[in-house]
Order: structure tokens, then C-alpha cells, then sequence
């Protein structure tokens, strides 16, 4: 066995009363330190990662042009409710150029109105459909997406719109394509992107509402979720007109229905793209036709006819029957603050980026205190989308 | 939030930083691995002959063990001579001492019980083994050694800078245990298997030297620097952490780790007895760190990080619960959300991360772990029982946070240890004699008692 010399056998010093006091002293400051900076961490890290890396929650207001009388009002009045509009205000020419939707006798009441609106400071976004004359209609946009020459005309003519009159960004609003307008339509979209981006402007997409690629029609095929979630900034999900002017009666945005659009909307874009469109009319149905009603109107009609007002749990939406004056059955399917609720509640549990309110014109009057209720913003001074 | 945050928090920030150090030291290893030794021996480092079994004592300390200690004894002296063994009884009032005698092995009892760090001390002393031993193996009863322990550890004696080698530990997963006791040891073969390689195997690279935990029950010192280690300071209700804080405070020398250096404990197959094991250690680490203030030195930041970790992920699992609540009972029941204070919760947490995104952080990061044992081990239970793992986490965090305080609290902590359990047939250890070693946690009232 081998030995090796040792320096003599001596027990280890046991600390003096006085350092060990001290020491166990600094070790419990070191152990409180500790289980403080553990605290703090999880405090701080979830907000600092929440703040620098998600822009924080949106809350879009849809004006459309015939409100615009009315509508920068309310928004003035309800101040940190939203925090970016979006009047609906521009359509397509037959020749592709960029009008306005309004017509010319009504034209300076828009003017006026987006000149309070750009007043109130929050981001402007306005809106571009389809709509020529007054009416959905596809030729015109079919030109643009067919025929690169104007495509390249169209995304430059947004391009100098948004810059001469100082947008935040646009709204494309284009429905209707058919499926095999898929490939053209993200073409259109990701240049357009592109464009936008490069003069630090924002592009917001309008999609219908789908639980499915294919979805229930080849309009919806049109859509490339994924690709148009790849390109633009924010992704409005039109989730309402579930039952519509064409179709049977029923919800115009049952919750069921909501929730899974928003789950598949999830599986193809990130969630802080995702804006969950929430209607705040609805419609009256004689028959199957019917005609879009407020919910001044409802409320008038309710009250007229003294019809009840039903909760349908499984939509979670109210409505009513009543009889008109000429023996007609009316039923009417609307949406009001608490139908509103589950929505901001579903967008809220879902972690999207926010929710955008179409179209602001004689809503329940709750409709605003439920939306900073379930969706408060942060401070007004954040509002500016400075982050993106 | 994005799902990253929660992944990295359930995977752990240290296990990376460490696992790529690991990484690099077993690339640096291998490459160097036929030079290593005459490169040393270029420098000066070799002239002292290589250390062998017969420098090697080992130390039992034993308190009531009649039922175990005579097979405890032949496992080990099937790797050293037996007589290098030393047993030290602490207050038994069972035939120990003379079953131990009658194996043939050095044996002695203490005047008193004076706990387990106590009875090593004193054995330390009474048995010389500082002088006539170059390293000591501390062992204890329920744990056994697996052959080629020695002739994986004993060669980073070499390097005089190595005061102590840690063995690495691996549990049995035994036939007959319940299912409750199946997870358990499968949660903590997990465990070892995790932090060995992604941590300590990091942390004991020649060029690191900062690992928190040299086991108690199955790791070799060297001799020579036992004298400067205080070994039994009052109120610790366990000395291991404390014998390793003592290492680097002190800068007595390097920790070596090699993980073909095994040992196997046995670990508790009830919830009862695992709740108890996981406090003493909390409790333990508690106390430790509370007498041992940071300096400055890679261990106090390798410490400091590492503790900071365990604490806010403790934190972390033990809200994990409610924060599931709060986003699970208003999705699958929206009434939920108009009783009083649910909305404003529900709204606070969703805001910040949803359902989904949060179980698949959690349950995806914590597979990643276990899908990495599973290879490791190359066992697929560990797939099977995945679900479980987050669970016991959650247990292992909120003991980790009761505890805290009490490292305070009782500054003459008694302990309480698991019971007894049946004695389990171990096959025979390679080339020696077949052993039925009985594998036995300690009795209550020795582990109890070995605490001052």
C-alpha cells in the first residue's frame, strides 16, 4: 500500500460564534436575493417578452363612408376603446383606378370625416373593395390580378394613395374570387406587401371566415390563409354572415362556428396576425330573403311589434319573431353587446392580435363599455403603431 | 408571448449552457483521449504511482443494519480488500457490530449517536484513515457499487488537483413495483440520467470545476484534504451538499465526474417516502447555501444561476396548475367568466398565452427531455409513462418551495427517513461472489438520529 506523507492530523477550524453569525447572515441575505430574483424574473420576463414581441391588443374601427358623420364622434367619446380605424371608403373603377365608394353629392362629408378621425391620432387604415358603382363586382379586379401590367399599376397606385394622404397603411377588402384566383390573389397580396412595407406602411388583408382550406365554396378557396398570412401585417377574419341575406334565418355569427374558424385560422398563420371580425347588425328575414337591420332598427322593431327577444345558447345570439303589418312573419337574427362579448372572449382566449368591429352605424349603445371591458388597451400613447 | 419562454423554462436554461460545455469536454476528451495521460506525465503530473484498490478505504456508517450489513459487505468486498472496509456503527442496538465483525472487516462504534456526519467524522479520526489511506469511499448501505467503479474513478486521482471523484448514480428498476413506485423511479432515473450528462458531466471538465453536489453515498475523497472540510456543522440535516460547498469554498481542488463510475442507490417506490427524500434534500440544499454565502468564484456563479433557475421554475410549475384552470374552465365553460374575479384572471393570463400554446410549451419541452432519456437509457417506458413527469415536477417544485423557509425554521432539523423496505435479490456482480445484497434505505431512527 502506498503511503504518502500528510500534513498532521487537525480537525477544520469550526467558525468563531461571531463569523458564523455573520456568514449565516450573508447566506440568508443570498438565499432571499435569490427567491426575490426568481420572483422578479417570472414577473418581468412574461411582460417584457409580451411587450417587445406582440404589438398589443388591436381594436379596429370599420366606418363606413355613409357614417362618417357620425362615427369619428363616437369614437371621440369613447376614448382608449380603439386604437386603429379603418373607414370603408374607397372602391374600384371599371378601369381599375382607385374612387371613392361614396357618391359625389356625399363627397365632402367624407372628407370632413377623415379629417376629424386624423385628428383623434390613431393609426388610419382605410378600407378598398370591390365595389364599383355601388355594387360587389369582379371584372375590374379580374383585369388587375390577370394582367401583370396592372397588377404592377394597382399595387403603385395604392402605393402613392397611402403616401399622398399619409395612411398608416390599407385594407384590401376584395370578395368574391374565384378558386381559381388563389395563385394570382397571393401574387397580389405579397407584392403589395412588399410595396408597403419598403415605405413603412402596413397591409391588412380581408379573408371570409373558413374552418377549412377548402371551405364551404370556391370563394373560400381563393384565400391562400398561409400565404396571405405570410405577406400581410394583419389578417381580418370575416366571421359573421354565417346566415345572410340569402340564406335561411339563424345566427349571423353562431359561437361555435366562430371558434373554429379562429382555430383554423390559427393552424395557418400566427396568431398575432389574426383579427376576428365581429358584426354589430343583423338581419330581418321574411321568407329567405331579408334585409341587413341595425340594432337601432331591432330595437325599434322589438319594441313595435312587442316582440320578445330569445337567447340561443348554442350560437349565443339574440333574436325575435314578429308579424307585420301586412300579415308578413318577420324573423330577426342580430347581434348586441352580450353576443359581442363571447366573441372579444373567444379572440381573447385564443391569443390573437385583436378584433376589428364591423361597421360602426347605430350599435347598442353597451357595445363599447363590454369592448374596453373585455379588451383593454393599453395606454393611449401606445396606440400609435409605432412598434411595427 | 410566443410558446419559446415556457420551453426554455421547462427545459432549463442551465442544462443548455452546461450540456454544450458537456458537449465540448467530450469532444476535447476524446480527441485527447491517448495523449491525455502522457501529455500529464510531459508536465510533471504523473510521478506519483497510479492510485489502486489498496489505497482505497472504504466507510460504512451503519445504525441498526443487522439485516443488510453482513451483504452490504460482500458487495464491496468483492472490489476492495476487505480489509480497507470500515464500518462505523452509530448508537445500534441491533447485532451490527457483531455482524459486521464476524465479515472480517474494521469496526467500530461511536460513544454516542452523533448522526451520520458525526460517525464519519469520528470514525475519520478513530480509524486513522487520512493517514494510512490516500481516498476514501463513503458509502452507504443501501447503495451498491458497480465493478468498474474503480478503475474509472481512481485514475483522476492522478491529477493532484482532484480532491474528490463523484460517482454517478443510476437507480434499479425493479420487477414488482407498483405503479405509483414505477413512475417514481422512472422519474427519477430520469433525473440522474438528465443531470448527469446535461449538467454535472459539464460542470466537472478540467476546465470548469463547478458542479453543486458530490453524492454522499457513493463518491471517494481524497484524504488529505478531509481534515480541512468541516464535515458536521450543527443544523444540517444533510452533509453531502455541505461536504462539497466546503470543497470549493475553501479551494481545496478540483471534483472530478465520470459517468462509467456508477453507483445504485435505492430510491423510495411510494409517494410517502419520495416526499420525505425530496424535503430532506430541499431543506438540505436550503441550509447548505444559507451557511455557505456566495465568493467570488465560478461555483458561486454556477450556483447562483442554477439556484435562480430552480427557484423561478418552482415558481413556475406550481402556478402552472391554476394558470391551466383559469384558461381551461372559461373555454370549455364561457359561463365561468361571470363569476366574480374569473373574467379579470382569465383575461390577465390569456393575454399573455393561450391554452394551447402553453400545454404545448409545457408537455412538448418536457417530452423533448424525456424522449433524450429514453435514448439515453434506450428504454421506451420512459415514453409510456411521459405524461407523468410534468406531474411530479410540479410535486418536486412545490416541495422545493415549502421548504424554503424552513431552512430558518428548524436550526436542529431532525429527520425522519423512509422506511424499511423488503430486501430485493440483486444479480451477481461480475467475476465475484453472488451477492444477495440487500438494498435498504435506512431506518428512521439512524437517519434521525444523524442529523444534529
Amino acid at each position: 500500500m502506498t503511503k504518502i506523507s500528510i500534513e498532521p492530523r487537525r480537525p477544520a477550524t469550526p467558525s468563531t460564534g461571531r463569523s458564523r453569525r455573520l456568514r449565516l447572515l450573508t447566506g440568508s441575505a443570498f438565499l432571499l436575493t435569490l427567491f426575490l430574483g426568481a420572483v422578479a424574473l417570472l414577473v418581468t420576463v412574461p411582460r417584457m417578452l409580451g411587450a417587445g414581441e406582440k404589438p398589443g391588443t388591436l381594436a379596429v374601427a370599420s366606418l363606413p363612408f355613409w357614417n362618417l358623420t357620425e362615427g369619428p364622434n363616437i369614437l371621440a367619446t369613447n376614448p382608449g376603446t380603439f386604437n386603429e380605424v379603418s373607414p370603408w371608403i374607397y372602391g374600384l373603377a371599371r378601369n381599375g383606378q382607385i374612387v371613392p365608394q361614396a357618391p359625389p353629392g356625399r363627397a365632402s362629408e367624407v372628407v370632413s370625416g377623415i379629417a376629424q378621425l386624423r385628428k383623434l391620432g390613431m393609426p388610419l387604415v382605410p378600407s378598398i373593395a370591390n365595389r364599383t358603382n355601388g355594387q360587389w363586382s369582379y371584372e375590374p379586379l379580374a383585369d388587375i390580378l390577370h394582367d401583370p401590367a396592372a397588377m404592377t399599376r394597382h399595387v403603385n397606385d395604392i402605393v402613392a394613395l397611402v403616401q399622398r394622404e399619409n395612411y398608416d397603411g390599407i385594407d384590401i377588402d376584395y370578395e368574391d374570387l374565384p378558386a381559381t384566383d388563389r395563385q394570382v390573389f397571393t401574387t397580389f397580396v405579397t407584392r403589395l406587401a412588399d410595396a408597403l412595407h419598403a415605405k413603412g406602411k402596413i397591409l391588412s388583408v380581408a379573408v371570409f371566415a373558413k374552418t377549412t382550406d377548402a371551405g364551404d365554396d370556391p370563394r373560400n378557396v381563393g384565400q391562400d390563409y398561409a400565404a396571405i398570412g405570410a405577406a400581410a401585417d394583419e389578417v381580418r377574419i370575416m366571421a359573421y354572415d354565417y346566415h345572410w341575406s340569402g340564406s335561411t334565418p339563424g345566427s349571423v355569427a353562431p359561437m361555435p362556428w366562430v371558434r373554429d374558424a379562429l382555430a383554423y385560422a390559427k393552424t395557418q398563420m400566427p396568431a398575432d396576425k389574426i383579427v376576428l371580425g365581429i358584426a354589430l347588425s343583423g338581419y330581418d328575414w321574411v321568407g329567405d330573403q331579408a334585409e341587413v337591420v341595425t340594432w337601432i332598427q331591432c330595437y325599434g322593431r322589438a319594441q313595435k311589434y312587442h316582440a320578445t327577444t330569445q337567447w340561443d345558447r348554442l350560437s349565443q345570439s339574440p333574436s325575435f319573431k314578429y308579424t307585420d303589418e301586412q300579415g308578413r312573419q318577420h324573423e330577426v337574427w342580430f347581434e348586441n353587446a352580450d353576443s359581442m362579448a363571447f366573441k372579444l372572449e373567444a379572440a381573447k382566449t385564443a391569443g390573437i392580435r385583436g378584433v376589428y368591429l364591423w361597421m360602426i352605424s347605430s350599435e347598442d349603445d353597451r357595445s363599447w363599455a363590454t369592448l374596453r371591458r373585455i379588451l383593454p388597451l393599453k395606454a393611449p400613447s401606445d396606440t400609435e403603431g409605432t412598434s411595427r | 408571448m410566443s410558446w419559446w419562454p415556457v420551453a426554455i423554462i421547462v427545459f432549463g436554461v442551465n442544462f443548455a449552457v452546461w450540456a454544450t460545455i458537456g458537449l465540448v469536454r467530450l469532444i476535447e476528451e476524446t480527441w485527447r483521449k491517448r495523449t491525455l495521460r502522457r501529455k500529464l506525465r510531459d508536465r510533471g503530473y504523473g510521478k506519483s504511482p497510479s492510485m489502486t484498490v489498496q489505497d482505497v478505504a472504504v466507510l460504512i456508517p451503519a445504525h441498526n443494519e443487522e439485516l443488510v450489513i453482513r451483504s452490504s459487505i460482500e458487495a464491496i468486498a468483492a472490489l476492495v480488500p476487505r480489509e480497507n472496509i470500515h464500518v462505523v456503527s452509530d448508537g445500534s442496538t441491533d447485532r451490527t457490530v457483531e455482524l459486521a465483525r464476524e465479515a472480517g472487516v474494521n469496526v467500530i462504534s461511536t460513544r454516542t449517536n452523533v448522526g451520520k456526519a458525526g460517525a464519519l467524522e469520528e470514525a475519520i479520526e478513530r480509524f486513522g484513515l487520512v493517514e494510512r489511506f490516500e481516498a476514501v469511499l463513503l458509502l452507504d448501505a443501501d447503495t451498491t457499487i458497480q465493478p468498474g467503479y474503480f478503475d474509472a474513478a481512481l485514475p483522476f486521482f492522478d491529477d493532484p488537483q482532484v480532491v474528490a471523484v463523484a460517482g454517478a448514480v443510476r437507480t434499479e428498476y425493479e420487477r414488482g413495483l407498483s405503479f405509483i413506485g414505477k413512475v417514481l423511479i422512472c422519474h427519477r432515473q430520469r433525473i440522474y440520467a438528465i443531470t448527469q450528462r446535461l449538467l454535472k458531466y459539464g460542470q466537472t471538465w478540467r476546465f470548469t470545476n463547478a458542479t453543486h453536489i458530490v453524492p454522499g453515498f457513493a463518491s471517494m475523497y481524497r484524504t488529505a484534504v478531509l481534515p480541512k472540510i468541516e464535515m458536521n456543522p450543527p443544523g444540517l440535516v444533510i452533509e453531502d451538499f455541505n461536504m462539497t460547498f466546503e470543497v470549493y469554498q475553501k479551494r481545496l481542488g478540483r471534483v472530478a465526474f465520470t459517468l462509467d463510475a456508477v453507483a445504485v442507490p435505492q430510491d423510495p417506490d411510494n409517494l410517502r417516502d419520495y416526499i420525505r427524500q425530496i424535503k430532506r434534500w430541499g431543506l438540505g440544499l436550503w441550509q447548505t447555501v444559507r451557511r455557505h454565502p456566495p465568493r467570488l468564484s465560478l461555483f458561486s456563479v454556477m450556483l447562483t444561476v442554477l439556484l435562480l433557475e430552480l427557484l423561478t421554475s418552482s415558481m413556475f410549475f406550481v402556478l402552472l396548475p391554476l394558470l391551466l384552470l383559469v384558461l381551461a374552465v372559461p373555454a370549455v365553460y364561457p359561463a365561468a367568466l361571470s363569476w366574480p374575479g374569473v373574467a379579470t384572471m382569465h383575461a390577465d393570463v390569456a393575454g399573455h398565452m393561450s391554452l394551447q400554446v402553453l400545454l404545448l410549451a409545457v408537455t412538448g419541452a418536457d417530452l423533448a427531455l424525456t424522449c433524450l432519456v429514453a435514448l439515453i437509457e434506450r428504454k421506451l417506458r420512459f415514453l409510456a409513462l411521459w405524461i407523468f413527469f410534468p406531474l411530479l415536477r410540479v410535486l418536486d417544485a412545490a416541495v422545493a418551495l415549502y421548504v424554503f423557509p424552513k431552512a430558518w425554521l428548524s436550526s436542529t432539523g431532525r429527520w425522519t427517513s423512509p422506511a424499511r423496505r423488503a430486501v430485493k435479490e440483486r444479480p451477481a456482480l461480475a467475476g465475484s461472489v453472488a451477492v444477495s445484497a440487500a438494498v435498504i434505505a435506512p431506518t428512521p431512527e439512524l437517519r434521525g438520529k444523524w442529523v444534529e
